[in-house]
This record gives C-alpha cells, structure tokens and sequence, in this order.
C-alpha cells in the first residue's frame, strides 16, 4: 500500500518534471490572467467609488415673478422615505434582491390667503369682526435623495421615480396634516392678524362665518 | 569516470527528487491562491449587502419630524419662479492617482437635468413691531416701515420630466441613475439659493409688499396709506 502510493506520488512528480516547461508557461499565463482580473475588479470597483459631484456653472432663468398675499404659518421639516425591494432572476446564477429607497425632506406649512380674509368694521367700538378662510397646506421640497444598492438595475427597473415620490409626500402630508395643527396654524394667523390691526388701534374679532348683520 | 558519472546521476537525482515536490507545492500554491480569490469574491458582495444594510439603518424612521413646529407668522408677498439647467461631466473633475485604486475609472459620465426653483420673498410679521406702524396727528393716514424682505420659502420640483433629463456614461462606468440625477438636482438648488437675487426681485418684493398691506388697511377704511419698504429709508 504504502509502495503503491510511493508509485502513484512518482507518477505524478514524473509528469511535472517532463511537462515543466508547459506547465511554467500555463502558470505565466495563469499569473497574467489573474492579474488582469484583479485590475479590471479594481476598475470596476472604482467605477463605482464615491467620488464628489462638481456641477459645471449655468447661468439662472428667472421665469416669472408673482405678487401674492399670504400668511404664512407652523412651518416644520418633515422626512419621509417609501423603499421597494426586487429580485432579479439571473439564467445561470441564483436570483439577486435588489432594494432601493427614495427619501424627501420638505418644509411644510398652512397658508392663509389674505385676499379670502373678510373684515367688518366697526369704528364706533373699534372693533373689526374677522373671517379667515381654512389654512391651506402646501410643501416645498428641500431635499429629494435616492439610495440603491445598484444603481443600473434601478435605472432599468424603475424608470420613474415620481410616483414613489407621491407616496412619500402623501405620508408627509398624512402626518403633518393632523386637526391639532390645523388648530395650531389657525391660532398663529388670528395672532397675527389681531397684532396688526393693534397697531392701527383696533381690536380684532374672529368669527366662522360673516354677514353685514354681524356675528352669526 | 565511472564514479563521477555515478556521482552527476546522484546529484540529478537528489535534484529530481527536490524538484518533484517544489512543482507539487507550487501547484497546491496556486490552487489555493484561487481559492482565496473566489472566497475574497464572495466577501465583497456580502460588503455590498451590508453597506446597503448600513444605508438601511440610516433611514428615518416613519415617524421623525426633524424640526418642531415653528411658531412662524410669515407674509409672503412675492413668488419667483427659477429654472436652472444642471450640467455635469466626470471628465472635468475627476483625476487618476495610480496609488488609489479607487480613482481608476475607465469612462466618462456627463448629464444634464433642468431643475425648477420655487423662492417665495416676504417678511417675518413678528419683526414688525408696534413703532414701525404709526398713525398721522390726526388720525387719518397711517405710515407703515417693513423691514428688509427675506427669503420665506423655497424649495425646487419633486417630479423629474425624465424626457428632459440628457445622461451619457461611455467605458466601464455605471449607467447614470436616479442617484445622480437627484443629487446634481440638489446641488442645483443649493447653488441657487447660494447666489444673491436680490437685485432682480427686490422692487418686485417690495412693490407687492405694498399692495398687500395697502389692501390690509384700506380695508379698515383709511384712505391715506403711506409705506416706507427698508429700500426707501436706507435711501433716507
């Protein structure tokens, strides 16, 4: 037994020491292949290394300029995120899961029109009987971020983001949108409204709804 | 002769015999050298699932509110409507050091997306103090001094028109992405909010300023409304 492996040990040291030079050039060969891998790995990783954007200077286009008359009141940041997950199936490898995330940050506020602000006036009293319309909520983006762990699939996968966006900003909306902000943003307007008028010496009366009878 | 002939087989033989296992270890060598290279292989990608594990965790969670409810009573008396147009190529800034592996990219990436800015200008009601609103002697005209107008609110468009969105990538580089796309919408909008508008909207602001409050207090019915904006008394 113990000859029998001595034989098949020299068989095998025999085989090297014929075909050396083969085998010297294949390992060459082999060396160079793996040192061509181990470059192109390094390329690709790079390619997807985090380097800093640097936008290029553009001139601004300003569009339009617009009067408005708002008041504007509980202004807050909120963020909110929506992820979608995928897998995609390969033919000969197992299937991959893909995950991405799309995340707002907007400022968040009610408005109050002042030209749907309805005054009465009383100048025996100096009071003045006030109507505010219902605070309108609006949002401005402030930040629109997307992750992925692969950038190309989720280009292919998902080739809009916007109806992802809506859903987040609908959660946004959902959880700024409560009766007690409301409340809050009608209080601040009546404040702000009751100041103004102060400083013309009259005192201010806010009522839900208003006819030339007075309150109702 | 016959000795030294002996003596050369010898040597040949001892040197046969050494060679025989350096050709085996040198194969078990590179046997195992790729194995290690496919197990580095498999490591990397579960990096990759990690760090977006990572990524995960540094979500917010549903319910964080960043700031507070602000206290705020704003007036916002004009809206400006920009649009920039983001330009982006890798090939003007990036550079290749041979001794960072990270900087070897072989391509290019460029891309250009419009970005539409909304700037509401108006002031801040509570700077606004009882002296900066006086009546006449006799009561019949009022004067009114604002401050100096300020940026309300901004922020740019949520829904990118992905017709109008130009993206190339040439070489090895990675297809440019949503990533991309809303990262340079972002440096658009903070290079907007970086430069001073104020000489193209200021009289507009300042215009409609007085407007509104005219409005405001003619309603309560003077006749005589007088308002000083911050650019008439720094002209004082």
């Amino acid at each position: 037994m113990k000859e029998k492996a001595k034989e098949i040990l020299e068989l095998i040291a025999n085989f090297f020491i014929i075909y050396s030079k083969w085998i010297w050039r294949i390992a060459i060969v082999f060396i160079t292949f793996i040192a061509g891998i181990v470059i192109t790995l390094l390329i690709a990783n790079g390619k997807n290394s985090n380097t800093e954007i640097v936008i290029e200077d553009s001139p601004l286009e300003i569009q339009e300029i617009r009067p408005k008359g708002d008041i504007v009141v509980c202004s807050a940041i909120m963020e909110d995120y929506a992820p979608v997950r995928e897998t995609e199936h390969h033919l000969f490898t197992t299937d991959e899961q893909h995950t991405c995330a799309q995340l707002l940050t907007q400022k968040c506020c009610y408005k109050i029109n002042l030209d749907k602000v309805e005054y009465i006036v009383s100048d025996s009293t100096k009071t003045v009987l006030v109507k505010i319309p219902e605070p309108e909520y609006k949002s401005y983006t402030q930040s629109s971020e997307f992750i992925s762990d692969d950038e190309e699939f989720w280009a292919e996968a998902l080739p809009s983001t916007n109806d992802l966006k809506k859903k987040v900003e609908q959660q946004i909306m959902n959880k700024f949108c409560t009766p007690a902000n409301k409340r809050k943003a009608e209080r601040y307007a009546e404040d702000a409204i009751t100041n103004v008028l102060k400083s013309v010496g009259y005192e201010a009366e806010f009522i839900h709804s208003l006819d030339k009878g007075g309150l109702e | 002769m016959k000795k030294q002939d002996e003596n050369t087989t010898f040597a040949t033989k001892t040197n046969n015999g050494e060679m025989k296992y350096l050709h085996i270890i040198i194969y078990i060598g590179a046997a195992v050298l790729t194995l290690w290279a496919s197990s580095c292989n498999g490591n990397s990608g579960e990096q990759d699932s990690l760090s977006l594990l990572e990524k995960d965790h540094a979500l917010p969670s549903t319910q964080t509110v960043l700031s507070q409810l602000k206290q705020n009573t704003d007036l916002v008396t004009t809206e400006v409507k920009i649009r920039k147009i983001v330009k982006y190529d890798s090939s003007k800034h990036e550079s290749i050091s041979v001794f960072n592996p990270n900087t070897w990219k072989y391509g290019e990436r460029k891309c250009i997306v419009p970005v539409e800015i909304t700037i509401e200008y108006g002031y801040d009601l509570r700077d606004m103090t009882i002296d900066n609103i006086k009546l006449t002697d006799d009561s019949t005209a009022i004067v009114i001094e604002l401050p100096k107008p300020k940026v309300i609110n901004a922020g740019y468009n949520m829904n990118i028109d992905e017709g109008s969105v130009i993206s190339i990538s040439t070489g090895l580089r990675d297809k440019v992405g949503h990533e991309l796309e809303e990262e340079l919408r972002r440096k658009g909008y903070e290079a907007v909010m970086k430069e001073d508008l104020s000489s193209y909207v200021q009289d507009d602001v300042e215009k409609n300023a007085k407007t509104v409050f005219e409005s405001l207090v003619k309603a309560l019915g003077y006749k005589d409304v007088r308002i000083i904006t911050f650019a008439d008394y720094s002209k004082i």
